[in-house]
């Protein structure tokens, strides 16, 4: 398992899905995964520390769990199949004793950032579809400029001056 | 306390709110209360039957409090504060009865998870419940339609001067 971090909630302009950004703790490596808006609002809202009149509906689980005596231990990006991430809660009841329950990846995280728990992801789900972003700073090859310069090319500058 | 039934659930073409109207089991008086999207679809979702091939937020919540030996008795809507209706759900653990505060369409979706009573506070529902009027009272809702047709001067229609003008 690795440990990740919320990196960022991203907005996709031409429709109501959001993507969270898991970033590995010891890593460059940064893991997508698409999720619903009203999940996404529950994650953006806790982070920013936007005041809420009322419980919302993660709060409420949070203060379900806590009312039980039981706590949130981590939550795990555990599988990916058909195109979906599966995560789980691993929640200690008061007896000591683990469970693990089912979730959706936007669930378990917009529960994680409430009661500030590890969030993992498993190694392989990481390995295979983890992103590098391109390093920062780094100088634009004169390859990717080919077609910026074919345009310029193409210009005839003199008629700048005409008319 | 007074139970009442989720008669419907209505979305509103001016906003992206929906509306649940609650009717109470024994009598005609309806509570409507304004919810947000999300939660209506929560509820409506589950109403209609639908399979979600993942657990909706509501479904890891009614998932949790199984695991965790939580039993809910109830929801109440019990405060009507500043136009905001306050609910807590109750649920037992060892026989000891617990409250929690909630949205009131955070405890519906709940309710009809598990098919636990929803029940709204005598004063609430004095304040805030409604009677729907009579849908068959056709006279009173014809009233400013026949207002419209009395008030018309039948004898214009030949008029030829008034012909002209409409030309």
């Amino acid at each position: 398992m690795v440990e990740v971090k919320v990196d960022a909630v991203r907005v996709n302009l031409m429709g109501s899905h959001r993507v969270v950004v898991l970033k590995d703790l010891d890593s460059n490596r940064y893991l997508p995964i698409w999720i619903g808006q009203p999940e996404a609002d529950a994650i953006t809202i806790h982070l920013t520390g936007s005041r809420v009149v009322r419980p919302l509906t993660h709060d409420l689980i949070v203060n379900i769990i806590r009312d039980m005596g039981a706590e949130v231990r981590h939550v795990l990006v555990s599988e990916l199949r058909d195109d979906t991430f599966y995560a789980r809660i691993i929640i200690v009841n008061r007896e000591g004793k683990e469970v693990s329950i089912d979730a959706r990846p936007s669930d378990a995280v917009a529960i994680a950032v409430r009661v500030s728990c590890s969030i993992f992801v498993e190694d392989d789900i990481m390995a295979q579809h983890g992103q590098e972003p391109e390093e920062e700073g780094a100088t634009v090859a004169d390859d990717d400029l080919g077609a910026f310069k074919d345009f310029l090319g193409t210009l005839d500058t003199d008629d700048l001056d005409k008319t | 306390m007074i139970e009442v039934k989720i008669e419907s659930i209505r979305v509103s073409l001016m906003s992206p709110n929906q509306v649940v109207i609650l009717r109470e089991v024994e009598g005609e008086r309806r509570l409507p209360i304004f919810i947000g999207k999300s939660e209506g679809d929560a509820i409506t979702f589950k109403l209609n039957e639908d399979i979600a091939p993942r657990p909706l937020t509501h479904d890891l919540a009614v998932d949790i409090m199984a695991e965790l030996g939580v039993q809910l008795k109830h929801v109440v809507i019990h405060e009507l504060r500043r136009q905001h209706f306050f609910a807590a759900i109750i649920y037992n653990v060892n026989n000891v009865e617990m409250r929690l505060d909630a949205r009131p369409s955070d405890a519906m979706a709940l309710a009809v998870r598990v098919n636990c009573p929803i029940y709204v506070e005598e004063a609430v529902m004095d304040e805030a419940g409604v009677i729907p009027s009579q849908e068959h009272d056709a006279q009173r809702d014809l009233g400013a339609f026949d207002d419209f047709i009395s008030s018309l001067d039948l004898g214009d229609l030949n008029d030829s001067d008034q012909d002209e003008t409409l030309r």
